[in-house]
């Protein structure tokens, strides 16, 4: 268990920067979650930490110790890739104990930390098995337990279950839960799915273009945004973001839509009058007005996803969506309309130029 | 699908056609081998009239046809074992690297298909001819004359290359971060995953060393370091040797490359077309 620190690191392939002034800190035992669409440099970001990429500048620490030009080997570091990254040709266990193999330690002990892995993640009855007889779930616990058994100070995972199918990406995200608090050992984990960032982690660096939008736990990420990019790929369904001016009435303040609706928004936002904004509302923190003439946003429905647990209902009116998301059953319909409600206290407002929040002084 | 009798016929006509084309010379060959009869030069039997085992046993015995195999199956073993091993390493490089002059050494590699062997026999032959430095002696009238010439053969070198170029990315990279040398990557993780690509190239690595006739005929000049194919041409234009002998010496140079063809078919036949569908 160590401190992953790295400061300012930049990586360029050619003439192109695809990592660009990067510097997170990983506390000791910390659960850290990468995340950002296609592209925006999270993998590379975890090859540099494993050194499999070398830094074009800046550093990284792993455990104090400046690992910025060491190969991977002088690291003590354990990946998990995402295609697996089994050798096909051994076994189960030869897989898990090629690490310790090379490191040349006995046969007896490595057969030992094997087994006492194997035990750990239900795999010590395939031992024998090679990887083309294992399924997709039980080749991702071989490559987790190729991990552990090296009892590494850092475990890196690099999107380590998305070649898995729904339901057992939930199980094995379960698993990595699991796993990581019973050995609390530091992990660093690579995904753009952010129910797996939200799940699992206990800090999120959001990324975009090789730069960090936003670092945070996941609830202030989902609850204060740094940016409209990060409100829009945190939460799911998406937030609404919605173009507006501000309106000052008084002490009280409000957001004019395009439709010529009215959201009233906190009076703490430090925003002046007929300014530019996107207001940023999550489907969760919308509800139908029980009287059609009631204030809000007047709409009508285009569709509405059913999931059992869920209903996410599809509004639109000219020059306006909306998603919005229910735990409970309602009674609409496809073409009825309604009046959507959103919690004012609970919407997100950014400038509309800088794509910024906008700061928060008080709640007046 | 059902066959009329005339189909059936003609399938066993052309499978009877293509099975006296291919194996027929062969078998005259093993017929007149094992003749007692004296043949003439140019004719071969169909069927021995005599059966007899003489003519190798003179071949054997008298005309030393254990030396001249000895020495070829030194060449090959030798010859074999390093030309893969060479050709592996070399097409781990190209397939696994990025370095700088990478397309120039991929290029000169491939211009050593273009020359003809009679081309370079001369600078070869002066090559082998002259001294090491240092060490005062040259490689003319050894095996490793015979040997060296063809350790680097590009075909074996681009056939590897291929195969490795398929081993995803991701097994190199977890095998460094569990700790492995670029050897013990090569070794452990490329080697393994490239068996039947190896076997291929060893079975025609062997071949073609086993059927090299101008370089030994360049390398050496000591008839007891000869191997088969410059044996059996100093026999042919030998006029007082039986043709019944030379065929034997001919079955004798024959199954070595059967026997190896044999032992390693399947992985020959896996190589050749592992890759060509979607696994």
């Amino acid at each position: 268990m160590g401190a992953v620190l790295v400061n300012n690191i930049g990586k360029s392939f050619g003439k192109v920067d695809v990592i660009k002034d990067v510097s997170i800190t990983v506390e000791p035992g910390e659960f850290c979650v990468l995340i950002g669409p296609s592209g925006s440099g999270k993998s590379t970001i975890l090859r540099l930490i494993a050194g499999l990429e070398e830094a074009t500048t800046g550093a990284i620490h792993i455990g104090g110790r400046d690992v910025t030009r060491l190969p991977p080997k002088q690291r003590d570091i354990a990946m998990v890739f995402q295609t697996y990254a089994l050798y096909p040709q051994m076994t189960v266990a030869e897989n898990m104990g090629f690490a310790l193999r090379l490191s040349g330690m006995r046969k007896t002990e490595i057969a030992e930390k094997v087994k006492a892995a194997a035990k750990l993640l239900e795999l010590d009855q395939l031992l024998d098995r090679l990887p083309k007889e294992l399924s997709g779930g039980q080749r991702q616990r071989v490559s987790m337990g190729r991990a552990i058994v090296r009892n590494p100070t850092v475990f890196l995972f690099d999107e380590p279950l998305s070649n898995l199918d729904a339901k057992l990406r939930a199980q094995v995200r379960g698993e990595i839960a699991d796993l990581h608090k019973r050995l609390k050992t530091t992990s660093i984990y690579v995904t753009h799915d952010q129910i797996e960032a939200m799940t699992l982690g206990q800090k999120i660096v959001v990324l975009r273009n090789g730069r960090v939008e936003q670092i945070g736990r996941p609830m202030d990420l989902y609850n204060e945004p740094a940016n409209v990019f990060v409100a829009g790929f945190i939460g799911t369904p998406s937030i609404n973001l919605l173009h507006g001016r501000v309106r000052v009435n008084g002490t009280t303040k409000a957001v004019e839509l395009s439709d010529g609706s009215h959201i009233p928004i906190k009076a703490g936002f430090d925003v002046t009058a007929n300014q530019k904004v996107v207001l940023g509302l999550r489907p969760e923190h919308l509800t139908i007005a029980a009287r059609p003439d009631a204030e809000g946003i007047s709409v009508k429905v285009t569709a509405i996803e059913n999931t059992g647990s869920d209903m996410v209902v599809n509004c639109e009116k000219p020059g306006l969506r909306l998603v919005a998301a229910f735990k409970e059953q309602r009674s609409i319909e496809v073409g009825q309309a309604v009046t959507i409600v959103p919690d004012h206290g609970k919407a997100c407002l950014f400038d509309c130029t800088t794509e910024r929040h906008v700061p928060f002084t008080t709640d007046a | 699908m059902t066959q009329t009798f005339s189909q059936k016929i003609a399938r066993a006509v052309l499978y009877a056609f293509l099975l006296i084309v291919f194996c027929g010379p062969f078998w005259g060959i093993l017929a007149t081998a094992f003749n007692s009869a004296t043949v003439q030069p140019g004719q071969l039997l169909a069927w021995p009239e005599d059966f007899t085992f003489r003519h190798f046993a003179y071949a054997w015995n008298e005309a030393k046809a254990y030396i001249y195999l000895f020495n070829s199956i030194v060449v090959v073993v030798i010859g074999t074992v390093l030309q893969t091993l060479v050709s592996a390493l070399a097409a781990y490089a190209l397939a696994r690297k990025r370095f700088r002059g990478m397309a120039v050494v991929s290029l000169a590699i491939l211009s050593t298909i273009m020359l003809p062997e009679e081309v370079i026999s001369i600078p070869l032959y002066l090559i082998l001819q002259a001294k090491i430095p240092l060490l005062g002696v040259s490689l003319y009238n050894t095996y490793f004359a015979m040997i060296l010439p063809v350790v680097g053969w590009a075909f074996s070198v681009f056939l590897l290359t291929e195969f490795m170029k398929a081993v995803p990315k991701d097994l190199e990279d977890a095998a460094r971060v569990d700790g492995a040398s670029e050897l013990q990557i090569f070794w452990h993780v490329i080697l393994p995953l490239v068996k039947p690509a190896l076997g291929t190239a060893a079975i025609f690595g062997f071949l073609m060393i086993w059927d090299q006739y101008l370089l030994p005929l360049i390398a050496v000049d000591k008839k007891e370091l000869y191997t088969i194919p410059v044996v059996l041409r100093s026999m042919r234009v030998d006029e007082i040797m039986q043709v019944n002998i030379f065929i034997a010496v001919t079955v004798i140079a024959t199954v070595p490359s059967i026997l190896v063809y044999l032992a390693l078919q399947r992985q020959f036949n896996s190589g050749l077309t592992a890759g060509a569908v979607k696994g």
